[in-house]
């Protein structure tokens, strides 16, 4: 479900948004406050410097009792045009002696503020309705603390207002700018550093046809690259599993041909005869019977060998004597060996007992004696030996046969393989034994370890654990 | 949708209402206040009243009591701190007059003028009062220079600077002010300030009371009290002038004076005469215009350019 918040490029592209636009607005915020707070703390000092100026002058010009001082008027009148503001003076007894608006003269102010500095307390007040900054001042003459009278200075913070919405508009200007820049970014780069991703499922994707999936590397990241890396692994896998299934079905064919083939020929030998003795018929007939019991047994195999690879849990444990089994399996063999001339020996150092599937190991066990026998020479023997410890059994199956050469050791255990496949009809046999083998003991967590010398014999070393291990699913 | 919009408009509606209803609550101008003193000595605190007395008399008794009860458990205190402090109180042609005893020489200048303009601006709001004037035993009370403290109203305090600074206006006015030679007039345009709810003819004659501007100019009327009302209908301008309104030490000649008060009134909107009484009650007379009626009209003949 392709959804829009789980996509990487968005999640990218909001990422680059907000990089570029947070810090901007954070700090258009921040401006904002620290200028106006300090621009009025500025005004605050410079009017409080030009008050204690006026202060002096006052109190030498002796002002409070009469204010008529041009100099000084002329001062205030100009100041409070700078200041789009207004000065008062207030004498002791609270009466205001001047007033640049000419609003007040004469009366008497009993503002809070003014009562404080009359008590010796300057004082700033910010009046937000009409945007003025008032700062009330005690009149002080220099060598003592008594308060004469109360000096007022407003400023209209208008200036600030202004100065204000100026930098606001130019702010939403910049932001407008960053708003772009960043959106523009986020597209840009969101797009290609998600392109090799992209390119990544591009390569994955498999055409109905069933053509050859190859994967090239996407090497932009090393993530990527990783990525292209185990899949090629998993591919090449998948490409080695499917040729040897290839390869299966092709030897299974062989194999099912070969006896099949064998059969057509002396039944074609047959007809063709024309008049034979009965003998010949029944030679014959006998070597086709012979064919079948060998396809029978190739197919015989065959389906255990698959069963086994299905029923992996299907395992029918029992405490097993390995001793009695080895026994009863030499007995049933031994006119088969005989046959061969070949020598059974069974040697067991104690009794050893297992949990298995009694069934598919005496199978096993057998394979690989019967192995020993055919792979042998006349006087020859096979030889089995048991031993365990406290965890492990262990199975040595020990032949005076023709060997197996150290090129085909590691192969002797795949599907119909066999060293030498000339002389595979007189040997007899599927091919499939060793390959049953292995797959029992694999399903017993066991292992299996093959030693050989051409022309003087083989070994094949069994461990099996004494406890089943249940594989954990 | 359409329910969700009724129910949104009627919301709305309501809302206004109950602000408008707030609003009045909070609106306390136009209710009785009586002036306590804070805790801390350094401001008023005007507490609404419910006045019972109906007669002047009683009126003034009853805020005077108040005035000068103990508050328990409060924020502020009452002005009289001293019962003793205030000896007696005469009301003369809407004029009270209170007579304090010597004590209340001692009290610091923070807390006399703190005791002043409370009851001052208590008082004042007795619909029979016009004015408060202080005594101390026989004499008046004069301020640390030695001048007499006369006939207060609430106008001769400041209390609430910030609502004062909210209701201050400006404008640029046309002038004319007396030439340097007294025998013509100036024209000048000025900044003036004013509270804007004073109406502007007042505000014209009371900056004609003031230094002008312009070098060697000279003011029209000396004191604002020589003006004693001002109201305008119809594009006519009523004036009531004291009758020593003429009586300069400037030598302004009348006509100069009058084509003053004329010529700056009719420079405001809606006003195109001007007609001038002098004096009150059975004195009182107007003055005859140019035309034979009693209108004068705006004259720029006399303004020197």
């Amino acid at each position: 479900m392709i959804s829009f918040f789980k996509s990487l490029r968005w999640r990218l592209f909001i990422l680059i948004v907000c990089v570029g636009v947070l810090p901007g607005v954070i700090i258009t915020a921040c401006f904002f406050h620290f200028y106006e707070k300090r621009t009025l703390n500025n005004d605050v000092v410079s009017i409080t410097s030009q008050a204690q100026l006026f202060n002096n002058q006052i109190i030498t010009s002796g002002y409070l009792s009469d204010p008529g001082d041009t100099s000084i008027n002329t001062q205030f009148a100009a100041l409070g045009n700078i200041y789009s503001g207004r000065i008062m003076v207030i004498d002791g007894s609270f009466r205001v002696i001047k007033d640049t608006y000419n609003l007040y003269e004469g009366r008497i102010m009993v503002w809070e503020n003014v009562i404080t500095t009359m008590q010796g307390k300057r004082s700033t007040v910010f009046d937000e309705k009409s945007r003025t900054l008032i700062v009330t001042v005690p009149i002080t003459a220099s060598d003592s603390d008594e308060v004469q009278g109360v000096l007022m200075i407003t400023r209209s913070l208008e200036y600030l207002e202004s100065n204000t919405s100026f930098f606001k508009d130019m702010s939403v200007y910049a932001m407008l700018v960053v708003v772009i820049l960043s959106v523009t970014a986020g597209l840009v780069f969101s797009m290609r550093i998600v392109k090799p991703f992209k390119k990544l499922s591009d390569t994955l994707y498999m055409p109905e046809s069933d053509t050859v999936l190859n994967i090239e590397p996407v090497e932009d990241y090393n993530e990527t690259m990783e990525i292209s890396e185990r899949l090629g692994q998993i591919i090449s896998r998948m490409n080695e599993i499917d040729d040897s299934r290839r390869e299966f079905v092709s030897n299974v064919s062989h194999e099912l041909k070969t006896p099949l083939t064998s059969m057509k020929v002396l039944a074609d030998s047959i007809n063709s005869m024309g008049e034979a003795p009965a003998e010949l018929y029944r030679e014959f007939m006998g070597d086709i019977t012979d064919e079948i019991d060998r396809e029978t047994k190739i197919i015989n195999d065959l389906l255990s060998l698959v069963k086994m690879d299905k029923s992996h849990a299907e395992l029918n444990i029992s405490s097993i004597n390995l001793n009695d089994l080895t026994e009863a399996i030499l007995k049933r063999l031994r006119p088969i060996a005989q046959d061969q001339e070949v020598e059974l020996v069974l040697e067991s150092f104690r009794p050893v007992t297992i949990e298995g599937d009694e069934v598919k190991l005496s199978l096993a066990i057998t394979n690989l004696i019967e192995n020993g026998i055919k792979y042998n020479n006349p006087g020859g023997f096979v030889r089995l030996s048991l031993n365990s410890d406290h965890q492990y059994a262990y199975i040595r199956v020990e032949d005076s046969g023709m060997g197996i050469p150290q090129d085909s050791l590691a192969r002797i255990f795949e599907r119909f393989y066999r060293v030498d496949k000339s002389h595979s009809r007189e040997i007899g046999g599927t091919g499939l034994g060793l390959a049953i083998t292995k797959s029992v003991i694999d399903m017993h967590k066991g292992e299996i370890h093959v030693d050989s010398e051409v022309g003087e014999g083989t070994t094949f070393d069994v461990r099996i654990p004494i406890n089943y291990i249940k594989e954990s699913v | 949708m359409r329910s969700v919009r009724m129910i949104c408009a009627l919301a709305l509606a309501f809302c206004l209402v109950f602000c408008g209803c707030a609003k009045q609550e909070v609106y306390e101008e136009g209710k009785f206040k009586i002036y306590f003193i804070n805790q801390k000595q350094t401001a008023l605190v005007p507490v609404v009243y419910n006045l019972k007395s109906e007669s002047t008399e009683d009126a003034v008794n009853e805020v005077l009591e108040v005035l000068s009860t103990k508050v328990e458990d409060s924020d502020h205190t009452c002005p009289i701190s001293d019962p003793e402090l205030l000896q007696d109180h005469k009301i003369k042609n809407n004029k009270l007059t209170l007579t304090f005893s010597m004590e209340y020489l001692k009290l610091s200048s923070v807390r006399e003028v703190l005791l002043r303009s409370a009851v001052v601006k208590s008082l004042v709001q007795i619909d029979a009062i016009d004015s408060v004037s202080f005594k101390i035993g026989e004499d008046a009370l004069t301020d640390y220079a030695g001048n007499v403290i006369g006939a207060m109203t609430d106008d001769s305090f400041v209390y609430d600077f910030g609502q004062e600074q909210d209701s201050l206006e400006s404008a640029e006015l046309i002038l004319y002010y007396a030439g340097e030679d007294a025998g013509s007039l100036v024209r000048e345009r000025r900044k003036v300030y004013y509270n804007g709810n004073v109406p502007m003819e007042q505000v014209v004659l009371r900056y004609l009371t003031m230094q002008p501007q312009t070098v060697g100019a000279l003011p029209v009327l000396s004191d604002v009290g020589k003006i004693l009302s001002v109201t305008s209908q119809d594009g006519i301008c009523y004036v009531n002038l004291d009758d020593t309104v003429f009586n300069n030490g400037g030598g302004l000649s009348t006509n100069i004076i009058v084509y003053s008060i004329v010529n700056s009134l009719c420079e405001l909107d809606g006003i195109g005469q001007v007609e001038i009484m002098i004096g009150t009650g059975e004195n009182a007379s107007v003055l005859p215009g140019p035309d034979g009626n009693d209108l004068y009209q705006s004259d720029q003949r006399l303004v020197k350019e």
